[in-house]
């Protein structure tokens, strides 16, 4: 109860300040707002979406309505949202897939990140982990390097060519000097099922956090700028000596065009969600990291991640036609 | 074994995990029989209201959802030629013809019994080997994929009834319609013409629906309003006769040993099989040479198969929290948010939820058979509507139901292409069940032989080094040697 006083008081104090900022914002909104969310009804990004859209909702005084529009690993939504007015009446849940990834490796892609999209804020953000077959003589990162060093068919899964996964390794082993031979499966969890049966030796993916029990797979190394909450125990790259810490995010974005009071006004309940307890206790469970950026964060994040995964794509040869 | 199930009835005769297990069976039932509305698209949308009951109450519902949409599949399959879901895709071919001979009734009841047998084989084989059968299917590799999906293959090109080459062609174009998409092993777009709604590739549900459904509308389009409504539904026509229950118990226990073996396999599933099934009832049943003319082992087999699949998929995902599909996966992220952890520790950890959920399995199938049998009757009837208002009403749910898998309009084109295209090439005599298979595995065989190679180097040899991969090889050549070489063998004896 108290909490949820807490949270109200927040936001609308919030809302407050930032409805002094404009006049753009005394009709808006006075028709519900659509959020495009680029993937399938019930993952990741749709269960952190629609509380999202509930939080900025209570706070604008309109619904939001999520509109799935799964398709081509987010470009579908993503092309669909780049493409409406930019009128405070559309906004995208987008990933660094869509943000990032896509628009890096894939040609196909018609919209520009940077351009296209203004940024709202981000939500949460994504922990990967290195993970090895439980078999293998790895427990450290030490370890890891020197049994890749000896062993040049080495081989690593991910859900795909141009899938996080993909980068993430190849930042991880350009920071080590090391190599292996990348093996695509189709999704992420058939790359788990391959590590946890040897057929391929190692993965650097969030999903590796749901098997932290596991007798099959190894966790040996976070790699994000801090250990995981719900992991204590598994140190992060950089305290085992390989600087590597690799970032992606969840968030909101808007098109082109729209009026800043209103992304802050779309912001500011944000903030709180991502400060309250239910939703970081949710959000760690689910492997992730509670981290909310403003919008001009936000934006910075797209700007420096384009600047980062750019380089691993050229350095690795990543790419897709 | 028997303590920990009864802590899982204990579990699931609760009053209000009861009530969630019947709301769960009672819209998977109801999705399955409305064409193209999967339980992925059930589920995904139920999702979020779970989150305000117990992690147990929710599984409970969400499986039910899963399984129960597999009873309901077959329901339009049988009448109306009409797959409800893609795993009941096969059913059509049998089931509808028996429908035609007046045999509706009996081919329904069939289909439920056989799902209820096969769907209690699936669970009391994860009742007693769950982590045995995990293992096995962890040895399952590339290459063994490869060998199976193969295996397949030469199972898709004997589905039909009357020209083989015709069969074999049809398996060609479903192969390379299966190509369509983005190629998983080099990250290529192929044939998608800058269409971004076709880097998934071909949709499945669209075509199983456009091949077979609309296009059986297309077909009886200009034949008046000549239907198999004419016929009296009583009582003696809905129950099977002695014989045909003699005939379908056989390939009840094929179905549910084939259905048991691919559910459990991360990556297989239950659309593969009920194909691989049926393809044994063509070779192996008493009855083969009258398959595809409305036989009850082509409904039963596939039928047990399917219900069977759909139960073990739940080993791998709980057991080791490898999730088969995308439903699978969904119901593994449902858990996470919910806070249990499905894998190794589950059994330990969280044993009332693992036990609860097959103990509430149990539950669900039997109140399926009860739901199912008297509703029996009132499908049946429905074949009383005369078609030009059927037909109307049908097309519309088809649209619906494909659309609401991507939430795609671009489906829905595909679904009216696979329409036109189902309708030339059922004028033209050719068999659509080989085309939608090669659908399915097209895309499998091919990234799994490639990774395979990958794997090992360029070495062919990978498949013969590995036990598993050796042996099915050795099943396929054996295949081969009968289907082929044995006729020749005999023609030229006759000849001399």
């Amino acid at each position: 109860m108290h909490k949820a006083v807490t949270r109200t008081l927040a936001s609308s104090l919030a809302l407050v300040v930032a409805m002094g900022a404009t006049a753009a914002l005394a009709e808006w909104p006075d028709h519900p707002i659509t959020m495009i969310v680029p993937y399938n009804p019930g993952g990741t990004t749709d269960i952190l979406a629609r509380q999202a859209a509930d939080a900025i909702a209570a706070a604008v005084g309109q619904p939001v309505v999520v509109e799935n529009r799964p398709g081509a690993g987010g470009v579908v939504g993503a092309t669909q949202a780049a493409q409406t007015e930019g009128d405070g009446y559309t906004i995208f849940f987008g990933n660094n897939a869509t943000q990032v990834i896509q628009p890096l490796i894939n040609p196909a892609v018609t919209y520009d990140p940077l351009t296209d999209f203004v940024g709202i804020a981000t939500v949460a953000d994504a922990a990967s982990f290195l993970a090895v077959n439980a078999d293998l003589p790895i427990h450290t990162l030490a370890e890891f390097v020197t049994y890749l060093q000896a062993h040049d068919d080495a081989t690593y899964g991910t859900a795909g060519v141009g899938s996080m996964g993909q980068f993430t390794t190849e930042m991880l082993m350009q920071a080590a000097g090391t190599h292996a031979t990348h093996i695509p499966y189709q999704g992420s969890n058939n790359a788990m099922a391959a590590v946890m049966s040897g057929e391929i030796d190692f993965m650097a993916d969030p999903v590796a956090a749901t098997q932290s029990d596991s007798d099959r797979l190894r966790i040996i190394a976070a790699l994000t700028a801090e250990r995981h909450p719900n992991l204590p125990d598994i140190p992060t790259a950089r305290e085992q000596g390989v600087d590597v810490a690799i970032t992606g995010w969840f968030g909101v974005w808007a098109p082109d065009g729209t009026d800043a009071a209103q992304r802050e006004a779309m912001a500011a309940p944000l903030r709180a969600l991502v400060a309250s307890d239910a939703y970081r206790e949710q959000v760690l469970r689910m492997g992730l990291l509670p981290n909310f950026r403003d919008p001009s964060e936000t934006d910075a994040a797209v700007a420096d991640s384009l600047t980062t995964f750019g380089a691993i794509r050229d350095a690795a040869g990543i790419s897709i036609e | 074994m028997i303590d920990n199930l009864i802590l899982g009835f204990e579990t699931a005769v609760s009053a209000s995990t009861l009530f969630y297990c019947v709301v769960g069976v009672s819209i998977g039932m109801f999705i399955g029989v409305l064409p193209g509305v999967g339980p992925l698209a059930a589920i995904s949308m139920l999702l979020p209201l779970t989150y305000y009951t117990t992690p147990t109450n929710a599984l409970v519902m969400l499986s039910g959802i899963y399984y129960g949409a597999q009873y309901g599949g077959s329901v339009a399959s049988i009448l109306l030629r009409l797959p409800g879901t893609a795993s009941s895709a096969v059913v059509c071919l049998d089931g509808y013809e028996m429908t035609r001979n007046g045999r509706a009734g009996a081919a329904l009841f069939l289909s439920a019994m056989a799902s209820f047998v096969g769907g209690s084989i699936g669970i009391l084989l994860m009742s007693a080997f769950a982590p045995a059968l995990a293992d096995f299917a962890l040895r399952f590799g590339s290459q063994e994929y490869f060998m199976l999906m193969a295996l397949g293959l030469i199972a898709a090109s004997t589905l039909s009834e009357g020209s083989a080459i015709k069969g074999l062609a049809m398996v060609v174009v479903g192969l390379v319609l299966g190509i369509v998409g983005l190629d998983t092993i080099s990250g290529t777009m192929r044939f998608t013409y800058g269409e971004m709604q076709l880097v998934d590739g071909i949709s499945l549900v669209a075509s199983a629906m456009g091949l077979f459904g609309l296009s059986e509308i297309l077909v009886n389009i200009g034949r008046g309003d000549r239907t198999v409504s004419a016929q009296k539904v009583t009582l003696r026509s809905m129950i099977p006769t002695r014989q045909e229950l003699r005939d379908s118990w056989p390939a009840i226990w094929r179905g549910s040993a084939i259905g048991s073996f691919f559910g459990a396999l991360p990556g297989t599933g239950s659309t593969i099989a009920a194909f691989f099934s049926y393809a044994t009832e063509r070779k192996v049943s008493r009855n083969r040479a009258r398959i595809g003319l409305g036989a009850v082992e082509g409904v039963a087999g596939p039928e047990a198969a399917n219900n069977s699949a759909a139960q073990t998929a739940f080993i791998p995902t709980l057991t080791l929290g490898v999730p088969g599909d995308a439903v699978m996966a969904l119901m593994l992220g449902a858990m996470i948010v919910h806070g249990v952890q499905p894998g190794a520790a589950m059994l330990n950890d969280t044993p009332e939820v693992f036990w609860g959920l097959i103990a509430s399995f149990w539950i669900g199938n039997l109140l399926l058979v009860i739901f199912n049998i008297p509703l029996i009757g009132i499908w049946v009837s429905l074949l009383r509507i005369p078609y030009r208002w059927l037909y109307p009403a049908i097309v519309v749910l088809i649209v619906i139901g494909t659309y609401s898998v991507h939430l795609s309009v671009f489906d829905v084109y595909q679904l009216l292409a696979f329409g036109v295209l189902g309708w030339i090439l059922r004028v033209l005599a050719f068999p659509t069940a080989p085309l939608v298979l090669g659908i399915v595995l097209g895309p499998l065989i091919e990234e799994n032989f490639r990774r395979s190679l990958m794997l090992s180097r360029g070495d062919y040899t990978t498949f013969l080094t590995r036990p598993i991969s050796a042996g099915l090889l050795l099943a396929i050549v054996a295949i081969l040697v009968a289907q082929l070489v044995v006729p020749w063998l005999n023609r030229r004896q006759q000849a001399h």
